[in-house]
């Protein structure tokens, strides 16, 4: 009977039931679409993940791998089969231009799974020739960029080798280097020919394990346990399931960013559904008391009301539901930037099951406390108390869920606390200004009046506040984000940065080099020297984290951070790109022959504050198995977008010197001729010495933040449309609200211009503040994260926010045209209805 | 003579053809004089109404109020003519409900470009017996006090007419009697013209005149 009364409910009142739906509907449209897209992302990459590994198992190291690791692998899994392969940074040459390329060998056979497909048709493994020791396939970016054809001979190491193919896909292309290294896939045997391996050079040694059938290793925790606690933090173990995480982070953050600007959606819709709710229950209030007094008890009325709101919200999810799958063709076209796959359409109902519980829960959870205060109007126990519980349902609601979205404690705490601040500091302090703006007195009469009904209607007045500041906030902070950062990477100190970055220049070669450039001319700088290392303690304390249990996002980045080798430096003093912000310079060199003291060593400021450093900490690294101790002596801050050699972690002079190096360094501004030349050059002199081309770098970075930019604008106007949705409802309900007062004041002799010009004071007033406020405030924000992430370097683009603010105003004046005229037209006559 | 209505007629246009509402409705109101418009629900009182303060314009007829013709005033000076020469009173008070008493007073006043509107307000709320209460507003007033703050508004332009739907529709009987009184004791006071409709003939009573009125037409 309940259910029966609220489904009529639902019919006797279209236009509430309407704009109900409507909230809920675009509230969750961006949430729907993003879990949607990340359940295809995750359900491709599962089905595919033994492909994107390549084999059931897999052991890689900066070190070469040998037969006791294989061995070890062998007392678990006695008959996994297993090959080898192996990545090595190098260089190319042709056509008078040069690269750097990503050579990738493997053994016979190997990838266990999946196949690279050729340009011939071929698949390898398959029907393809399995390569010669002379012979290459490579990636079609690299034949395009140095117009390469079948049949050319292209040099590496200190062989040639003829392009026999191009590789048309390849499941296990590199995302991070893929574009400013492509790919060249040579035999074990034209490694050797090629020398490609040598002392220092950047190698990736891996071991892929074939298992039986029956064996799931990613499905037996304790097994993969034991098996990564017998290895060493240098071998890392990678399984199906690791790499599909591994492949699928990049676009799983993305994804945790977009489902925060679409929760933000989901906020404003949320004052919007409080504000309609609330409205219609106060219009009900009468009905409901008429209710209770024919015999409906205040929990049968609690229920129709539950059940109300139940119904409506169950149409707006599902609604949601359907026109969420129309924004996944876009997003999928954004994965392909990111995966090395094709992105199909695998249905996964997860993600449905997590919209329609946010889309039924969210609005229940909102209006339960305006139910309780309405049921307790109802039946006259006006004295009861709505618990705090009550309140609290939707804040704690929503910080969960904003911890589902992004999988982040700091994200999740930061909506809370947004919330609460919200609830507690914005609204109070909003109603104090509007206290404020009641006593103001000035002649205008329509100014002083539409001053008055605003801070008077002050529900009405702080959600079309709310909603105006959140668009204008969301709105202009994205790209301003984006400005920032590209303003960053591509901008900033361009005299000062580098045109080609080297590494792996051997010690021997140093010399060599400085008089090749010398030679030449060539601006040859930042000479730094790189030791490989791994921390092992600090202050005697273990660093390395397990990653056996279920981690969160910061959890997992920080595992990560912690168990990955170090590249160390040192250096006698701080180079261009650094700063010392705390503590003293080096002393000099360390001449402890024992070396057995710690030598001193300087520690990157923000890498400092990750680890939790102070001064005078002790570091214990172990380098090659040689325990070397080092005291913090100082914090610097480093530029690293000035692309010159970095690092974390630099020594004094003196302990490092005889410990195994490579070299890296830079060459300063050049013209695209001459860093063209210099790279050829480079190739014909040094094979073995790797040279980025800083540019290429910087285009790459450019056009996947563009992307990611793309995908969060997007996502912001979805925001930008609910905002201007929740004004639009707002305005209407309060001029319908209006209609006598306006009828009124019509009898009483004020112009339509004057009622007009009252609207006019009293919205568009309020949009311009609220506009403002979030347009200031999106810049306050954009300028405190360059100060936390890009070391304050503020870029401002005055375009932008001035763009944001009149739009936001356009669209909402016009809101207010149409609505506000409609509204005058009213009919006086209304006054008299009540009497004939 | 402050009013003179001569064969003043309105239909409206409806699915099933126009449908006459008002058929040749003639009366006069002297200066000083209170009329009461009788009839049942239906009868066209608030059609009438709503002609009589100029928010309609009639088919056919002249409406005269001090000589000037309502159908050749343009609609602003119709709205001037209602902001200074007429007050309002109704069945469900129509105030304001974001201003408080005394500024639900001062507002016609305001509108016509009064300095001392608050003064004039807070008098016109102590003759009606609501000093105490002008800073309230209307959600915290009775229904009776309510009905005090709208006749003080609708005297606060010192009117030639005041025109009253149903004043004491909404108030209990006593109340109702009290207010009417005060009402009826300010028009006198202000010698000002009072056109009632009502439902309820003992208010009818009081009045110097009563009009009946049945289908669109004046009995």
């Amino acid at each position: 009977m309940i259910l029966r009364l609220a489904a009529r409910e639902i019919k006797n009142h279209p236009r509430f039931s309407f704009f109900f739906v409507l909230s809920v509907l675009l509230g969750l449209l961006g949430l729907t679409a993003i879990e949607s897209f990340k359940g295809v992302v995750q359900t491709n990459l599962q089905s595919r993940s033994k492909e994107l590994l390549g084999a059931d198992l897999e052991l890689s190291s900066r070190f070469a791998l040998e037969q006791r690791h294989v061995d070890i692998i062998k007392t678990f899994f006695p008959k996994a089969e297993h090959l080898k392969s192996v990545d090595i940074f190098s260089m190319t040459s042709f056509n008078g231009a040069s690269r750097l390329i990503q050579v990738r060998a493997q053994q016979i056979g190997y990838p266990f799974y999946g196949q690279l497909l050729l340009r011939s048709g071929k698949q390898y493994p398959g029907d393809a020739k399995v390569l010669g020791e002379q012979e290459a396939w490579i990636y079609p970016e690299l034949a395009t960029q140095l117009n390469i054809k079948i049949g050319d001979q292209l040099p590496i190491g200190e062989a040639k080798f003829t392009v026999v193919d191009i590789v048309e896909r390849d499941v296990q292309q590199s995302m991070q280097t893929g574009a400013i290294a492509p790919r060249v896939y040579l035999s074990m045997a034209g490694i050797e020919r090629g020398e490609l391996i040598k002392f220092g050079s950047t190698v990736g040694y891996k071991i892929g394990f074939k298992l039986p059938a029956d064996i799931q290793v990613d499905a037996n925790k304790e097994l993969l346990d034991q098996v990564k606690k017998s290895f060493d933090s240098t071998v890392r173990i990678s399984t199906p399931s690791s790499e599909e995480d591994q492949v699928g982070r990049t676009l799983a953050y993305l994804g945790d960013f977009l489902g925060l600007v679409s929760l933000v959606a989901l906020f404003l819709a949320s004052v919007g559904i409080l504000y309609l709710f609330q409205a219609h229950l106060r219009h009900k209030a009468m009905d409901f008391a008429t209710l209770h007094a024919i015999g409906m008890a205040r929990g049968k009325l609690i229920r129709f009301m539950f059940y109300h709101l139940g119904l409506l919200s169950i149409v707006g999810t599902l609604c949601s539901i359907v026109f969420g799958l129309v924004l996944l063709g876009p997003l999928k076209t954004l994965a392909f930037q990111f995966l090395p796959i094709e992105i199909n359409n695998l249905f996964t109902w997860k993600p449905f099951i997590l919209v329609l519980l946010v889309g039924v829960a969210s609005p229940l959870f909102l209006s339960i406390p305006m139910i309780l205060k309405a049921s307790n109007l109802a039946t006259r126990k006006t004295h009861r108390r709505v618990p705090v519980l009550a309140w609290a349902a939707w804040p704690v609601f929503f910080a969960l869920l904003s911890f589902y979205v992004s999988k982040s404690y700091l994200v999740a705490g930061a909506f809370l606390a947004g919330i609460i601040i919200f609830l507690l500091i914005l609204i109070p302090l909003l109603k104090l200004c509007l206290r404020f703006i009641e006593r103001v007195k000035v002649s205008n009469i329509n100014l002083r009046h539409a001053l008055l009904r605003s801070s008077r209607t002050w529900a009405a007045t702080l959600s079309i506040f709310l909603a105006v500041f959140y668009c204008s906030l969301v709105f202009n902070l994205i790209p301003q984000l984006r400005t920032n950062l590209e303003n960053e990477i591509s901008v900033a100190n361009p005299d000062v940065r580098p045109s080609v970055f080297l590494f792996d220049v051997q010690d021997d070669q140093v010399e060599e080099l400085k008089s090749f450039s010398k030679e030449k001319s060539l601006p040859l700088t930042n000479i730094s020297p790189m030791v490989r290392a791994r921390l092992v303690s600090i202050n005697d304390e273990k660093y390395e984290i397990d990653t056996d249990q279920k981690l969160t996002r910061e959890e997992e980045q920080k595992a990560r951070f912690r168990n990955r080798g170090m590249n160390l430096s040192y250096a006698s003093s701080l180079n261009a790109s650094e700063k010392l912000v705390e503590g003293r310079e080096f002393s000099g060199t360390y001449e402890d022959e024992s070396m057995e003291s710690p030598a001193e060593i300087s520690i990157e400021q923000r890498f400092a504050t990750r680890l939790g450093l102070s001064l005078g900490d002790i570091l214990e690294f172990e380098i090659l198995g040689m325990p070397i101790k080092g005291k913090v002596v100082n914090f610097r801050s480093v530029r690293w977008t000035t692309f010159m050699p970095n690092f974390f972690i630099v020594f004094q002079e003196g302990i490092l010197n005889d410990a195994p190096k490579t070299f890296l360094a830079t060459f300063g501004q050049l013209s695209t001729q001459l860093k063209d030349k210099l790279q050829v050059d480079l190739f014909q002199k040094f094979p073995n010495v790797s040279a980025v081309d800083i540019g290429r770098v910087i285009e790459r970075i450019v056009v996947v933040l563009g992307t990611m930019s793309q995908a969060l604008l997007m996502m912001a106007l979805l925001s930008v449309l609910v905002g201007l949705m929740v004004i639009g409802f707002i305005i209407n309900h309060q001029m319908l609200t209006r209609e006598k007062d306006i009828a009124l004041e019509k009898m009483l002799g004020l112009p339509a211009r004057s009622m007009m010009a009252r609207l006019r004071f009293e919205f568009i007033g309020i949009l311009l503040v609220a506009a403002f406020l979030g347009v200031f405030g999106s810049l306050g924000m954009s300028y405190l994260l360059s100060l936390v992430l890009f070391d304050g370097l503020w870029a401002f683009d005055p375009v932008l926010p001035i763009a944001s603010f009149v739009l936001i105003i356009l669209v909402g004046v016009i809101i207010v045209e149409v609505l506000g005229r409609k509204a005058i037209a009213t009919e006086a006559a209304v006054l008299f209805r009540d009497a004939d | 003579m402050l009013f003179d209505v001569n064969s003043i007629a309105k239909s409206f246009d409806t699915p099933k053809g126009p449908l006459a509402v008002l058929k040749n409705i003639n009366f006069k109101v002297e200066h000083g004089e209170s009329v009461a418009i009788v009839g049942r629900s239906g009868s066209g009182k608030s059609t009438l109404l709503g002609l009589l303060c100029g928010l309609e314009r009639a088919d056919q007829g002249t409406m005269l109020f001090d000589g000037q013709d309502y159908s050749k005033l343009a609609e602003d000076a119709l709205t001037d003519l209602r902001a200074t020469k007429i007050g309002m009173i109704f069945q469900q008070f129509h105030l304001l409900s974001h201003l408080k008493a005394f500024e639900n007073v001062a507002l016609p006043l305001e509108l016509k470009g009064e300095k001392n509107s608050k003064e004039i307000a807070l008098e016109l709320l102590a003759e009606v017996g609501l000093a105490a209460r002008a800073d309230h507003f209307p959600a915290q007033l009775s229904g009776g006090e309510q009905q005090r703050v709208a006749i003080a508004r609708a005297m606060a332009i010192k009117p030639k007419l005041i025109l009253a739907d149903e004043p004491s529709g909404s108030l209990d009987e006593s109340t109702g009697e009290e207010i009417m009184s005060l009402l009826f004791k300010m028009v006198s006071d202000h010698q000002t013209s009072l056109l009632i409709v009502t439902h309820s003939q003992s208010l009818a009573k009081r009045c110097d005149r009563i009009l009946t009125m049945e289908n669109g037409v004046l009995v």
